[in-house]
This record gives structure tokens, sequence and C-alpha cells, in this order.
């Protein structure tokens, strides 16, 4: 929004209502009912982060290590906000950027300056060969006309040498990064690499345990989403307000042409100190915006654009996890839950529940699979990935219903994959994982408009808490690409949490895979929310 | 009725009022129009959810409990306690999962959740053992949950730590993700099933707890158990297995300069 130009006053000038009433109309009408946009903020970022938790984690684990276990990666890409997304992967100066503001390092160190070995005893002789270093690469997707190899790019390589974690009067753990001022573009995708390579040098068989790295960005606030002309634009935001915001217009009442223009009130209309108090009063009560924790409007909203980007990370199959197909030594596929006797041919689920505080609009969700250095071809081996809205806790309405699922096999993975590359020598898969739609009313994103082997997704879902006035909801599909809505959803707004599972299963079994195909790569693979938050 | 924000000039019939009074006023107004300062905003926070959690690796003969290690250090060690005020209501103590993170800036811990999930089908791995079905997981008092910040000038020395959250010594009873055993849908409602059952264990969901932390603090998030080699009767021989715990923190962290 442009600057408001107030007219000069100075002595002498004749006093028009243009100098006072006008000038201060603009205010109001900007504070009280248009809203403020970020170009008239001095805050106009808000900041998100993605943390990457890996535990488990032995670099050195059998006789010397394996080089894939020199390094723990993941792929993730921040795709903008379906209202932003271009199918043709060119970001414009007006839409979303990024900037990568620090990155911070932790893990559980005993509170000793030492290393940590496999039964949990400390080692301060090899404490030397704690260090790590973080590197982030970029590359143009598989789908935007990138290769299927090695990044281009590599943005950042930080060390975090030992010294920082040797020092027993200063470690510095959790150590963090900042000032790095670092632009993403929103259609690269990216990777983080932790290399461990000092680890594998050292005469001990170290673990790290609660290894976290987190990436902490910023970017501009923008409008959040709303209902503009059809309740199908968005699946289950409250009716009560579908997104829009609850304004109270002020205004003042300028005297009549020619009138006199006092301080206090007259007839005429507003006198001077009135209409300044006007103002004055809005931001006495101070600005607000977003939702409160129960998805409620703010009640009255002065601001605009009062939405941020949000992405949350979610660690799947970590902890240690490292399971390839054939037999191989050191494989973890004979202790995965549920997944019975050799061949292992039962399908087995990990599952995550991260409570609903305040709201969010998911736009998007990712998936990351780590497959290691072989890329699995078993024709039979499948993955399912799953996010689901539910209630439940401490509750008797136990129920969930499905925001986002795609299942793949080698042989159909194009209908999902955004992107394949080769870290070192380990393979990431990036896979889109399509919200709930019903068909004719798709979303945008990594769609058939982006590539035409691509499964369509849905449109943004409303999640959060409520309170009686905000449990109506609008339709939300009952699946992906279904042929009707599906009614309300069962948790009747009153959802808590988002679940999110991934199964892994190879039908003909996993010891019958070819050799060393990637089942679960060193460090796990990766689930993203990606969507909107809100100011609170 | 007075201006009280946007300037200290008031304005009052029979007061002298000239241009430059209201010149300054208005500049006021324009400056905050243009420019809104942080100080006028009063949702000026928005959340930050950082998730952790995983599935115990079922290797029985490696033990590896990762990523639990013992509580007390022995030896040459800095610190031989780890945390403070731990209560070891077992024979032999307690393990902890530590997870710890830092902000380059102010920010707010809003809510703790530690959802220790446990499987309902009968021979599930995730389940406290000896239950017999339906399952629900038995009563007990030995988990606790800290959050600490290292101290600011001597951030190595964990007696110094500010202990912000101890939790300890309460009945799990009050916490159980679902307070009577299920059977039924969740599980297939979405996709895709979970073959381990209906979600069972405990969800410990700390609300509101709306503690300030100070730019570059050092927090730590601690979930504690009991030892493997303690009272084996209720958590069993490897007290890690039963449940597959997620760690949800979110934090609160204010609006940023452009």
């Amino acid at each position: 929004m442009p600057k408001i130009g107030f007219k000069r006053l100075s002595r002498g000038v004749k006093l028009l209502t243009s100098h006072i009433h006008t000038q201060i109309q603009k205010s109001l009408t900007r504070f009280t009912s248009t809203g403020v946009e970020t170009s008239n903020m001095d805050t106009a970022n808000s900041r998100f982060r993605i943390s990457f938790p890996w535990s488990g984690l032995q670099p050195k684990r059998g006789a010397s290590g394996s080089t894939d276990r020199r390094q723990v990666q993941a792929s993730f890409t921040l795709a903008p906000p379906q209202e932003m997304f271009r199918s043709n992967g060119v970001s414009y100066p007006q839409d979303i950027s990024y900037v990568l503001d620090s990155i911070s390092l932790s893990f559980d160190q005993r509170a000793e300056a030492a290393a940590t070995k496999e039964d949990g005893s400390l080692d301060f002789d090899e404490v030397d060969h704690v260090e790590f270093t973080v590197n982030i690469f970029s590359k143009k997707s598989l789908v935007f006309g990138g290769s299927a190899g090695f990044p281009d790019n590599q943005l950042a390589s930080i060390t975090f040498d030992s010294l920082q974690f040797s020092n027993a009067d200063f470690v510095q753990n959790p150590s963090i990064k900042t000032g790095l001022g670092i632009s993403v573009d929103p259609y690269q995708v990216l990777f983080l690499e932790v290399d461990l390579s000092s680890f594998q040098s050292s005469a001990a068989d170290l673990v790290i345990n609660s290894l976290v790295v987190t990436l902490d960005f910023y970017a501009p606030l923008m409008e959040r989403d709303k209902i503009v002309s059809n309740d199908n634009e968005l699946q289950n935001i409250p009716t009560s307000h579908k997104g829009g915001r609850s304004v109270s217009p002020v205004t003042t009442t300028a005297p009549a042409a020619g009138a006199l223009i006092t301080a206090d009130d007259n007839a005429a209309g507003d006198g001077v100190q009135t209409a300044l108090e006007k103002i004055d009063t809005v931001f006495h009560n101070r600005l607000k915006g977003g939702y409160s924790e129960k998805s409620r409007q703010t009640f009255k909203s002065n601001i605009l654009d009062d939405a941020a980007y949000e992405i949350i990370a979610v660690p799947m199959w970590g902890n240690g996890w490292y399971c390839r197909g054939g037999v191989p030594a050191g494989d973890d596929t004979p202790f995965l839950p549920l997944i019975g006797a050799a061949p292992y041919s039962n399908a087995v689920c990990d599952r995550r529940i991260i409570p609903l505080q305040f709201p969010m609009t998911i736009h998007h969700v990712f998936a990351c699979v780590n497959v290691g250095a072989v890329v699995p071809t078993s024709a039979t081996f499948t993955n399912k990935v799953g996010v689901g809205l539910g209630c439940g806790v401490r509750s008797d309405l136990f129920q969930s219903r499905q925001l986002a699922f795609a299942e793949w096999t080698p042989t159909n993975k194009t209908l999902y994959q955004i992107d394949q590359s080769i870290i070192r020598t380990e393979n990431m898969q990036l896979m889109n994982i399509p919200l709930v739609y019903v068909v004719g009313e798709e979303g945008s994103g990594y769609n058939s408009s982006v590539s035409s082997a691509l499964n369509d997704t849905g449109r943004p879902v409303f999640a959060g808490q409520a309170l009686s006035t905000e449990f109506p909801r609008t339709i939300m599909a009952p699946s992906v690409g279904a042929a009707v809505p599906g009614g309300m959803p069962l948790m009747h707004g009153m959802e808590q949490y988002l679940e999110i599972r991934w199964e892994i299963g190879d039908s003909g079994g996993i010891d019958n895979m070819p050799a060393n195909e990637g089942v679960i790569g060193f460090g796990g693979h990766w689930v993203y929310i990606v969507g909107k938050k809100h100011l609170c | 009725m007075s201006i009280r924000y946007i300037t200290h000039q008031q304005f009052s019939d029979g007061t002298t009022i000239d241009g430059n009074r209201l010149e300054e006023a208005l500049q006021k107004l324009e400056e905050l129009s243009d420019g809104v300062p942080l100080s006028a905003v009063k949702t000026r926070f928005t959340q930050s959810q950082l998730v952790f959690g995983f599935s115990p690796i079922l290797d029985t003969a490696a033990a590896r409990r990762d990523p639990y290690f013992p509580i007390v250090n022995t030896g040459s060690v800095k610190n031989p306690f780890r945390y403070k005020g731990t209560q070891a209501n077992t024979s032999t103590g307690l393990i902890g999962w530590e997870t710890s993170t830092t902000f380059d800036h102010p920010v707010i811990i809003h809510n703790l959740t530690y959802a220790m999930l446990q499987d309902d089908a009968a021979g599930a791995p995730y389940q406290m053992p000896g239950i017999s079905a339906p399952y629900l997981p038995p009563n007990t008092d030995q988990v606790e949950v800290h959050v600490y910040v290292d101290s600011e000038y001597a951030p190595s020395d964990r007696s110094q730590s500010d202990m912000e959250i101890h939790k300890q010594g309460f009945s799990t009873d009050a916490w159980l993700l679902t307070s009577t055993a299920l059977s039924g849908a969740p599980t297939t409602v979405m996709s895709p099933a979970y073959p381990g059952g209906n979600a069972s264990g405990w969800f410990i969901n700390l609300q509101d707890v709306n503690i300030p932390v100070r730019a570059f603090g050092r927090i730590r998030l601690v979930l504690l158990i009991p030892d493997e080699s303690g009272s084996t009767v209720l958590w069993g021989t490897q007290p890690w297995r039963n449940f597959a715990p997620t760690l949800t923190a979110t934090f609160l962290e204010p609006l940023r300069y452009a």
C-alpha cells in the first residue's frame, strides 16, 4: 500500500479540513477498514524454522563404517502458497521470497565436553572427532527441467568444529551461526547435509543422539486465506468467518465547507482533538490480526497481511533405522515393528502425532524419501504416506479424516515425484503428497499443470482447534480425487492434532529385494507440512 | 479523553493552536501510518512448531536405546548430575531423552507435548508389558518432564541452569491419550492403516506455559523414564521400547524487521 502523503502545515497557512480530517480519515480507513499491509509495517517479516532431528547415528557402525554413513541428508522445497504458485517454476519480484537467516546445531553430549558411545558411556579421548559440517545445496527440480543428478549450487557450508564441544568450561552446544542472509528460490529443491566424516576417523564407535539442525528463515507476511465467492475454495474452514476479517470502520465527521474548524467538537463536525483521538484510540488499543488459538477471528482486525509462511518438518523412520533390500550386514529390517519373519513381507508403519496449537491452512505436503545408495526397483516395494486430521485426546470422540495421501511403487512413482537427486553417494527423492479434493475442484501446486505425469492436488485445508461457533466447517473432500464431497469431517470442527503415517512394505519380502536397494537410508525419511500460520 | 499514543500535543478550544503544533501531530500520525512499529502491534507473534520423534528399534540383542542416555555422569566430569530434582523412585534411576535448541532472538515457549504413543493391538511391540486386552497403559508416576534454560554466565554448569518446567511424580492416568480402551475406527479412517491398532498411550500436553526465553538462550527439553535395570515389573527390561514418542515444541516468535 502506498504511503499516506500528508499535506504540510505551517504557521500562517489557512487551515482546511483537507489538512486535518481528510488526513486522519486516510489513516482511520487503513487501520479500521482496509487493513495494514506489510509495506506499511516496520516488522513486515515473520520467521519460520525447519528443524531436522536425528538420533541413533553411528557413522562408524560396523568395522569402519560404510560410505553411506558419512553424512545424513534431507531434501526439501519451500513451495509458495497455492495462490502464488506458478506452474512454470519462475519466481517473480512480487512473489514470496525467503531468506535463510541462521543455522543452529545441537546434540546430546550428556552435559560434558565428551563424545558418547553406543552404551551411553562418555569418551573424553575421542571428543576431537566430534565435528559437524552443515552443507546446504540447491538444484532445479526434475519437474522443472533439472537433472536427476547432483545439486547445482552450494548455498552454505558451516563447520561446527570440535573446539566448540571440547572446552569443559564453555561447551557451545547448542551452537548457532547468525546473519547468513541467503536468499532462497521457492522452486528450487534444497538439500541439507550434515557431514559426519570426522566421526568415522574416531577410534571408537561413537553415537550421536538428538542431533538437531535448525534452519531459521524469514519471509514477508501475506494475506490469509479466505473464501471469496465459493465455499469450495477452502476446505474445512469455519463457516462463521470463512477467513474474512472482522472490521469496524471508524470515521471522522469533517466540518462542512466553510465551517469553522475548532479544537473541540461543534455542530459542524468533529473537532481536531476528537478526530485525532479516534485514530489515537486505535493505536492505544494496539493493532490486531490473525486468529485466536480456537480459530476465532481477531476482533477487530486492523492488519490485512496477518498470515505467515510455515513449514513443519516431521521426522519419519529416523533414530538410526537403516534398512536395505537383500540381507546386508548391519541391516535393521528384522527390528521393524510387526515386520514378521524373514523374508519380511509385512507392511510396517511409522507415525507422529502433532498437536494443533494455533490454526494453520495447509497448502502442500511433501515427502523426502532417503533411499540410500541404490534406488529401489522392486515392483512390489510400496511406500504410502498419509496425513490426517484427528481428535480424541482425553475425549469420547475419537475420529480422524484424511488430509493428504499418496501411494507409490518404483513403477509409478512419477505420479508424485518432484525431484530425484544424488548427494555424495545417496539418493533423495522428493514426492508431492496430494491434498484431498473432489474431482473438478483441484488446487494448484505440483500437479498436472507442472508436469503431465503428476497427479493433481487439492485446495488448501484449514486445521485448527475450535469452540462452538467455529465448529461448522466448509466441506472437506473425503479422499484424493473423490467423486463426490464427503460432507463435514467426522471431527465436527474439533480437530486436535495432525497425524502423519508412513507405511513401507514389499509383499515379496524386503530380503528378496535386489541387494542393497534402499528401504530406509541413513537418517530416515521426512514429511513436510507447508502452509500459512497466522499472527497471534 | 486525551491523545496518548500518537503525540503529546493536546488541542482544546481556548488554547493556542498554531500550524506547527498541528503539523507535529499530523507528522507523527503519518510516520505511524506508513511504518507501523512492532510496539503498536498487539498480535506480533507467530508460532513455530518443532517436531521430534522416532520409533524405537526393536533390537533386543544390541540393547540400542537411542536416543536415551543415563542421567548421571561418573568419573572426572563437570556435571555429575545433568538434571535437577530428579525423583528416581525406581531402584536404579532414570534415563533421559534430551533435545535442545536455541534462537537468536527472544521467544516464548508456548506448548510442550510429549505424545508417548502405544499400540492397542494384541502383540504390538510398542506397549507396556503384561497388559491383557483390551490394552490400556498402566498408571505410573515414573515419567518426568523437565525444561531448562542454560545459565547465561555459566552455560556449561548444569547446576546453574534455570529450571523452567519440573514435572514429576504425576499420575500418567491423568494424561492418557484415551481414557478407555478403544476398538474400531480410527486406524482405518485415514490411510495408510496402522498395523499396531488404535493409538493408545500418554499424551502429556503442557499447554500455555508462557515461558519467555532470552535471545541465544539454550533451551533443553527432557523426557525422563526409568532405567532398564531397575524394577522391571512395570516397564519391562527395555523401557525405551514401550512407546514411540513424538515431541512437539511450540514457540512463539516475534515478527522480524524488514
